[in-house]
């Protein structure tokens, strides 16, 4: 699944300010699937089934964004 | 880019993140006690996964590409909020299963609550250690003597965290073989012919018999005297004379007969608790319990209005007073 998008300057810093809501639904997604990576390798259980919950509902939301 | 992610394992991560801090896969592997070559074959394998370069390989070290960037502001992220939530619930599981100090009034420690406190034992698994100090005087709990205290004295420091519980209704009672013996008093003027137990404590008052007697009389009549509930209980139930005991005390399980002179002692239970303990939650959840051990809804002798023995055995069966009670003494 590839979003197409128009060509932008890359930024020096990357803010909340220099992304669009692709970009921040596209690093929430990745953020929480590297928390629930990190979960998994401490063996927080109760912390994992939060993170697939919050995980599914950002793809949901990122699906929406697309279509 | 962001679905790649999803089979992530944190280890490739945390090698990364260590090469891109050290620019260079020598150090990173020395850092994390691996081979230089296991380090580049788990970045080659994130990248692939992920289907863009991390970093670019050069001859003086590697690089961060833009992506890399990205990731790296990313991961550190998440490295710091999972490790303070695991923080926190390390912290939260410590705290949830400490101990929990309760002093406590002798009587209602001994007779009432130590049933329930058991019953609290069981529900939660004794996941905590309570322990339960029977005090004669009001602890400290601002000099955290006890974390928790329930006095029969109303608590007078602005700071403590305070409520009242309940009341507890003190009325006359007497061993049946006292009263064959003796005779029943039928008004307060017939009392300076009997003998008196008197119980004396910090928390609680005498019978100031002298105040409706006189001090010559009084003396006369208080044949035995003490500070502790369970000598005092045991000294009516057995014969010593006619003392002042909760309206229960016929549940307990001695021998003991009201005596209806028409009065009953009134005294406030109080609970009192230091402003930081009232902020743990297995603190919280024990004053919860607290709170319902003395709900008069339930146990109604607690309540404001005077409750007799009679109209408690009228309302609750043998069994259930029982039940409540445990009989502490053998009934004979």
């Amino acid at each position: 699944m590839t979003l197409r998008r128009l060509s932008r300057p890359v930024p020096e810093t990357v803010t909340l300010a220099t992304q669009d809501e692709h970009d921040r639904i596209a690093m929430l997604i990745m953020q929480l699937d590297m928390a629930l990576a990190l979960a998994r390798t401490k063996g927080l259980a109760r912390l994992e089934a939060h993170l697939e919950a919050a995980i599914a509902e950002a793809r949901g939301l990122h699906s929406k964004l697309l279509n | 880019m962001e679905h790649q992610w999803r089979n992530a394992d944190w280890n490739s991560i945390r090698i990364f993140l260590a090469v891109a801090r050290l620019c260079s896969f020598r150090k990173a592997s020395e850092e994390l006690g691996m081979s230089v070559n296991t380090a580049r074959r788990t970045i080659s394998r994130l990248e692939d996964q992920l289907g863009y370069l991390l970093l670019f390989r050069e001859a003086e070290g590697v690089r961060l590409t833009d992506e890399g960037r990205r990731v790296v502001l990313a991961a550190r992220d998440v490295e710091s909020s999972v490790s303070d939530m695991w923080r926190v619930a390390a912290m939260a599981e410590r705290e949830a299963s400490g101990p929990i100090r309760l002093a406590i009034t002798e009587g209602l420690g001994s007779f009432w609550l130590t049933p329930r406190i058991v019953d609290y034992m069981n529900d939660t698994g004794a996941q905590n250690r309570v322990e339960l100090q029977c005090a004669m005087r009001s602890v400290d709990v601002l000099r955290m003597e006890a974390d928790i205290s329930v006095q029969l004295e109303m608590p007078n420091r602005p700071e403590l965290k305070v409520k009242r519980l309940g009341y507890l209704h003190l009325v006359p009672f007497a061993s049946t073989s006292y009263l064959e013996q003796f005779g029943r008093p039928k008004n307060v003027a017939d009392m300076v012919n009997h003998r008196v137990v008197e119980q004396q404590t910090d928390q609680l008052r005498g019978y100031e018999l002298d105040k409706i007697f006189g001090p010559k009389i009084a003396e006369r009549m208080v044949r035995m005297k003490t500070n502790f509930s369970s000598a005092h209980y045991w000294a009516v139930a057995k014969g010593a004379g006619i003392g002042l005991m909760p309206n229960y005390a016929r549940a307990i399980g001695g021998d003991v007969e009201h005596i209806d002179l028409g009065f009953d002692f009134r005294v406030e239970i109080w609970l009192a608790t230091h402003p930081e303990v009232a902020k743990s939650a297995r603190h919280r959840a024990f004053i919860d319990f607290l709170t319902d051990s003395f709900d008069d809804k339930k146990f109604p002798w607690f309540g404001a209005d005077t409750m007799t023995p009679e109209e408690i055995e009228k309302q609750f069966s043998r069994e259930d007073l029982k039940s409540y009670f445990e009989g502490f003494t053998a009934r004979s």
